[in-house]
């Protein structure tokens, strides 16, 4: 019984700091500011249907070539736990259809995060095209 | 027997570990972390003796079992340590009463020299079934003591970020050492127990690099950013 007691709470507080741990870092990786090039998208992320734009978000960077090898972990990672957010939002609807204002907050720094993985990307493929452009022409 | 899973989260945790002592060379701001880069040294002295005594005696064998469960005692003492120098740093910048500062450091110190105490006097049982519940017992100990921290950091309107995740990742690695000790109390025969014992062990050190490398001691976060969950 006692080996019992201290396993549920040992689960419970563990689960409530990894939580605070996953939010901790989704919030300092959605801090980071966007460049000219990405720039409307954040503003469109924070507009009022902002916390649906992950999936556009994340089609917008299968389009964007990838100069990196290796798959996305950070992203997969981020759009299960928006997916997660999604069911949550689901199954528990707030009254008079209103959105749940933590839930949109989270799904919006979800698609803020694959914002910047975008910009980044961006950013590197402008730089190695530059690199490209200067090469062929010297 | 020790598998290639072992080995591979055994050489994450340990190159976590190097990587964290060689960052707080380059970024003095670490420096303000003294015991917990202790902890981290004596991580890695750890890893490398632990290692060579595997090599040399095997891991069935009475030598690496004895210096497994006794290493385990010092450095559960070492990170109590390192906590209290957590404690006392976030104390002083949240220029706390010295009734409350002197209440939790004493908490801490007695955890200390209790868990010291019987390190020395017991040594001949640690590697018994006393081991595992002495070492149960601290990581419980440490679990809501750390949480206890979490709650005085969540008072502080914009806590430091880095000082968050560290708090954090001690929690999470309290908590989970406490839920596998108790699991293999539990379930005895369950051998794969061990995986979530490795993972936790390379947990800390790899979580620490993160915060380190990853996080400016600037950086703060807004309460509400992480308090409103339940």
């Amino acid at each position: 019984m006692h080996e019992l007691l201290v396993l549920v709470l040992a689960s419970v507080l563990t689960l409530y700091l990894g939580i605070r741990y996953w939010r901790a870092l989704l919030w300092s990786a959605s801090r980071q500011r966007l460049s000219e090039a990405s720039r409307e998208l954040g503003e469109w992320i924070d507009g009022p249907h902002g916390e649906k734009s992950l999936a556009v978000v994340c089609a917008l960077l299968r389009v964007c070539p990838k100069l990196e090898r290796g798959s996305d972990r950070k992203l997969v990672a981020v759009s299960v736990y928006d997916r997660l957010l999604g069911v949550i939002e689901k199954l528990w609807p707030q009254r008079g259809g209103e959105r749940n204002p933590w839930i949109a907050a989270e799904r919006r720094a979800c698609a803020y995060f694959a914002a910047i993985m975008l910009d980044q990307r961006i950013t590197r493929t402008s730089q190695w095209y530059a690199g490209q452009v200067t090469n062929s022409s010297s | 027997m020790l598998g290639p899973f072992d080995f591979v989260v055994w050489l994450a945790g340990f190159l976590a570990e190097v990587f964290v002592l060689a960052w707080a060379v380059r970024d003095r701001t670490m420096l303000r972390y003294r015991s917990l880069l202790v902890y981290v040294a004596a991580l890695a002295v750890d890893e490398v003796l632990s290692f060579v005594i595997l090599r040399r005696y095997g891991f069935t064998s009475n030598e690496y079992v004895y210096y497994y469960y006794y290493s385990e005692a010092v450095l559960t003492l070492l990170m109590f340590v390192a906590i209290m120098g957590l404690c006392s740093r976030m104390f002083r910048e949240q220029q706390r009463s010295g009734v409350l500062r002197v209440f939790t450091l004493v908490v801490l110190a007695v955890v200390v020299l209790y868990a010291a105490a019987v390190t020395a006097v017991k040594h001949q049982l640690l590697a018994t079934r006393f081991a595992g519940e002495f070492n149960e017992s601290l990581y419980f100990t440490g679990m809501i003591l750390t949480y206890a921290l979490w709650v005085m950091l969540l008072r502080r309107r914009d806590p430091r970020l880095r000082l968050v995740l560290v708090i954090s990742a001690f929690g999470i690695y309290f908590g989970g050492q406490t839920m596998t000790y108790t699991l293999r109390a539990l379930f005895p025969a369950a051998t794969s127990l061990h995986y979530l014992l490795a993972l936790m062990g390379a947990w800390l050190p790899l979580s620490l690099a993160y915060s380190f490398y990853k996080v400016s001691e600037e950086a703060r976060v807004p309460l509400e950013q992480l308090a409103g969950v339940w």
